[in-house]
């Protein structure tokens, strides 16, 4: 299948042009059948790279050691499910993996907009077709997975043991569908740019894509963390390393923009922002891959030194000026509908809250590529460490928090006293009560306590929203649950936001208990020799030596007390993969993880001496189940917002609305 | 085999691609409400949109108000601002459609296009109006009338002062 | 409104200044220079008081296990060699030739104490020298 492979991508490259050239004709023109021939363009492309990625696995599973990608990601002992997903362990197979998915994305706007949108859709594929034609052209001509090798391995490399997990089986997928699918809220704006069509269409038709691809952004980031957690064995999920921060800094930028859109939307205000917000979005995520591809700050993630990194950033050169271009060329026409009134409104909150994000955005973004910026200007390599992340990132956190509690509550245009009161009253003393509570009970770390207060402060505050609003609802004498599931059902933005929102505290409070009150111990063990920390007493009672096909292993097995009390066993593993034929990565270790929703016991085996005792490294971190289960209500908050709401709502309300007018007038106009 | 199974698609695709061009003319504009060219559909297009916007911005502040988020001159000030908006965006909406009447366009077009809107029900037009007008009067203060008595009562009030009737239901014009 | 707008100017200069003292501070604390090994022997003595990265290849049989549980190993740049003591979790890549990196201070005694050692992923993509030739298909 591997000619079918080569020729689909090729086609699907050429494809991608002609709907470039023939969109943005049938756009300008006016031209039916072009733009429709464009479109059918657009599933054709799809169609082809599904063919294309139906080719790499089949030589995947069939072992097809001929190709430089098979036998460089896979082995004859792989199991079938991570064959597959070596589908994108590599270079070539993830971007034709990006390519896959951009066509998708590209299929759907095409089909999901065939009735609307006539104006925009044009100059939208237009931009989505060349985005599409430099993937293409990369997995086509540059670095493609069906690359044949002068000869034919008796075995492949095989893939590197720490992949072979299932959360770094979905992670990619997971942060790809997220990283592309920012391409089109940013076809959007440009082609509202291109279009002239500069009003609040592009950004009303991108609404749920936005909100779409961020919820996989999100997801995509927390399922790294849980994966290097799980994996890397250093007992933490974050280190500010390059590859996560180039994934983090387009998740910061699409929040402010989440954000501001809504401004927009009700104001008529920042449109200017919004759109240079969205085209910087994009712009983050392909710097992103291009930072985690071309190997050009070294991670230790870092995937290759390919010849890739020059066509990245010619492409991010082309983007950059095409888009800004477009972007002056209109500025006479992104005049605002209104103005900012007081610095105590939402408008205001909102406001703030974007600065901040883009603040953030751009200290990591500094942060990350100091090394380029200091060897460019001095000569020499600085780099800085997860010290200079933390220390900026803290602060700014914490007044994001405090924004997510503010904004929703606060008022339009100018809060007036009376407003303030009646909102944040309570929140604010239950925020400081709870600070004052935590003190008390021994908590003395400022910023744990300011973290959990403000916590404690959105928390209320959503809490306030909902029991205003079902109490509204419930006033008319409908029960409360079906007023909390009717409320939540027609205000699917606001309340789904407030879940998100509650999503998000779960997740601060898990990872201000986690860094803050961290303890480790380290101990050699021999057996039957007990380790104390914290409440936990564990005591070293086996060490096993197994072997399984793929790998030889040795599992302590540690019995661990709460206190006096058994609560179970742990066993930590260190392992060596066998391979035939030469290996580079073949040792292995498995952490031990016992979760409770009070904190996490992680074990790590470092080493086993030949008198038979075990090194071991435990730590104890609280609360780190609280970032997962956020992550949980994130995603259902997300779900929430976006389900569509049916038309005939619509028509209700209207009828409602008429009902209720026509009994309240005495006088009828 | 392969080479014949990769023709087939080769075809297939280009098939797809130029079927546009031979279909030319014979499915009209039947789908599409809003065609690029025409200016004045676009802008019809943009009022509407504007429109709705401020009709969802009333129930909006509406159920601010009640939730307790606005105070009640507040809520009187944004709500007489949008209605106003939203009257002079009706009249603007009915000279431009007006004004294309006279162009001479199909005559069919403002079928089509309030046919084939898939976001508005049927008597969406009358029922704003209606709430405008409605809603003019209720700003000079004739809103929370007792439905029995007629009396005044204040919007935080169950029973009413006079007749005793309990407030619910078809009091208040209701946005949920 | 002049004065509406002065107070956005005024917020809006207070989160830049304050972001601006927050990145100069975190640069000035966080400051970690990155070296190769023969680099790092140039800038004695001053190199003594700062952070430091160093990256290198693992001198075949340097590495040993000390009494206190720490790591002993030696990192070369094919020209000039460095002694390094670490403590810590070892990354499961680390062994002879792999190419690592340690972060610490360098003592005047002439030993890199590290707190951190990396070992760079192996390029999973483009070694072919891995590969061996297998029978004719």
């Amino acid at each position: 299948m591997v000619e079918t492979g080569v020729i689909s991508i090729f086609l699907s490259f050429i494809i991608s042009v002609y709907i470039l050239i023939a969109s943005l004709a049938g756009g300008k023109t006016g031209r039916r059948e072009l733009i429709k021939s464009a479109e059918n363009g657009a599933v054709a492309v799809f169609f082809l790279l599904t063919l294309a990625c139906i080719s790499l696995i089949h030589a995947l599973l069939t072992r097809d050691f001929s190709l430089k990608y098979v036998a460089l990601n896979s082995s004859r002992d792989l199991s079938t499910i991570y064959t597959i997903t070596a589908l994108w362990a590599g270079q070539a197979g993830s971007l034709l993996l990006w390519s896959w998915i951009l066509s998708v994305y590209m299929a759907l706007v095409v089909v999901l907009n065939r009735g609307r949108n006539r104006g925009l859709m044009p100059f939208v594929l237009g931009v989505l077709a060349a985005v599409s034609c430099f993937f293409t052209y990369l997995v086509g001509f540059v670095e493609s997975p069906f690359e044949k090798l002068p000869f034919v391995p008796a075995d492949g490399n095989g893939l590197n043991p720490i992949l072979q997990n299932p959360y770094m089986a979905i992670h990619p997928v997971t942060l790809y569908i997220g990283y592309v699918g920012v391409t089109v809220p940013f076809a959007f704006a440009l082609g509202a740019l291109i279009s002239g069509r500069l009003g609040d269409e592009w950004i009303r038709s991108s609404r749920t894509w936005t909100v779409f691809c961020w919820t996989f952004l999100s997801l995509g980031l927390l399922l790294g963390a849980r994966w290097a957690y799980l994996e890397l064995g250093w007992g933490g999920y974050w280190a500010w390393d390059p590859v996560e921060n180039a994934a983090f800094m387009p998740w910061l930028v699409a929040t402010a923009f989440l954000h501001s859109v809504m401004i927009q939307e009700k104001k008529g205000m920042l449109k200017k922002w919004n759109l240079a917000l969205v085209i910087l979005t994009f712009f983050l995520a392909i710097f992103g891959t291009f930072i985690t591809r071309s190997g050009i700050i070294s991670s230790v993630h870092s995937f290759a030194q390919s010849d890739i990194g020059p066509y990245f950033l010619a492409f991010i050169g082309v983007i950059l000026l095409f888009s800004f271009g477009m972007f002056i060329l209109r500025l006479d026409d992104l005049k605002s509908d209104d103005h900012f009134d007081s610095i105590l409104s939402r408008e205001s909150a909102f406001l703030f809250n974007n600065l901040i994000f883009l603040g953030a955005a751009f200290s990591v973004f500094l942060g990350t590529i100091f090394p380029i910026l200091t060897e460019a200007i001095k000569g020499e390599k600085i780099l800085v460490g997860p010290p200079y992340f933390n220390r900026v990132n803290v602060p700014m956190g914490l007044i994001l928090i405090l924004l997510m509690g503010v904004g929703p509550l606060i008022s339009w245009r100018k809060a007036s006293k009376q407003n303030l009161m009646r909102n944040f009253l309570y929140p604010t003393i239950f925020g400081l009560l709870t600070g004052i509570v935590l003190f008390i009970l021994g908590i003395r770390e400022i910023v744990a306590l300011v973290s959990f207060g403000l916590c404690a402060f959105v928390s209320a505050t959503v809490f306030t929203e909902f029991f205003r609003g079902v109490r509204v609802r419930s006033s008319r004498g409908e029960n409360y649950l079906i007023a909390l599931y009717r409320l939540i059902s027609r205000n699917r933005r606001r309340y789904g936001g407030d879940i998100v929102h509650l999503g998000v505290v779960l997740i601060v409070i898990g990872i201000t208990a986690s860094s803050a009150f961290v303890t480790q111990k380290e101990a050699t063990l021999k057996r039957g020799e007990t380790l104390s920390i914290g409440k936990y007493t564990m005591r070293f009672d086996e060490l096993r030596r197994y072997s399984t096909q793929a790998k030889d292993g040795t599992a302590a097995t540690l019995t661990v007390f709460n206190r006096e009390k058994e609560i179970g066993s742990m066993v930590p593993e260190k392992n060596v993969y066998k391979y035939e034929g030469n290996r580079e990565i073949n040792q292995e270790t498995e952490v031990a993880l016992r979760s409770t929703f009070k904190d996490d016991l992680y074990v790590i085996l470092t080493g086993v001496d030949d008198t038979g005792a075990a090194n071991f490294r435990v730590l104890i971190n609280p609360m780190v189940s609280w970032i997962w289960a956020g992550g949980v209500v994130l995603l259902l908050g997300a779900i929430v917002t976006m389900w569509p709401a049916r038309v005939e709502r619509r028509a209700e309300a209207g009828a409602r609305y008429s009902v209720g007018v026509s009994k309240d007038t005495v006088v009828k106009a | 085999m392969e080479k014949i199974f990769i023709l087939i698609i080769v075809m297939a695709v280009a098939v797809f691609i130029s079927i546009p061009f031979f279909r030319r003319g014979v499915e009209e504009d039947s789908e599409d409400p809003d065609r690029p060219e025409g200016d004045k559909e676009a802008e019809l297009n943009r009022l509407n949109a504007e429109k709705e916007s401020f009709l969802a911005a009333i129930k909006e502040v509406d159920f601010d108000y009640k939730v307790g988020k606005l105070t009640r001159e507040d809520y009187q000030e944004l709500e007489t601002k949008y209605k106003t908006e939203a009257a002079l965006l009706l009249q603007r909406i009915d000279n431009l459609k007006a004004e294309m009447n006279n162009a001479g366009l199909k005559d069919g077009l403002e079928e089509e296009i309030r046919k084939t809107r898939r976001t508005k029900s049927a008597d969406d037009k009358g029922l704003e109006e209606e709430i405008l007008s409605a809603r003019k009067l209720r700003a000079k203060g004739l809103e929370h009338l007792c439905s029995r008595c007629g009396a005044r009562y204040q919007p935080e009030d169950r029973f009413c002062s006079k007749c005793g009737t309990k407030l619910g239901e078809d009091q208040t014009s209701q946005a949920y | 409104m002049l004065r509406g707008r002065i107070k956005f100017i005024i917020a809006i200069a207070v989160i830049v200044v304050t972001l601006s003292y927050l990145v100069y501070g975190g640069v000035k604390e966080a400051k970690v220079y990155y070296l190769t090994v023969g680099e790092l022997k140039e800038r004695v003595p001053s190199v003594y008081t700062d952070k430091v990265r160093v990256s290198g290849t693992v001198v075949p049989g340097s590495i040993k296990k000390d009494l206190d549980g720490g790591l002993e190993f030696k990192i070369t740049d094919g020209e000039r060699t460095l002694d390094v003591h670490y403590k810590g979790i070892i990354p499961d890549i680390f062994k002879d030739e792999v190419e690592a990196v340690v972060e610490g201070v360098y003592t005047p005694e002439n030993v890199f104490q590290a707190n951190v050692l990396l070992a760079k992923c192996p390029t999973k993509y483009e070694s072919l020298d891995g590969l061996e030739k297998g029978e004719n298909i």
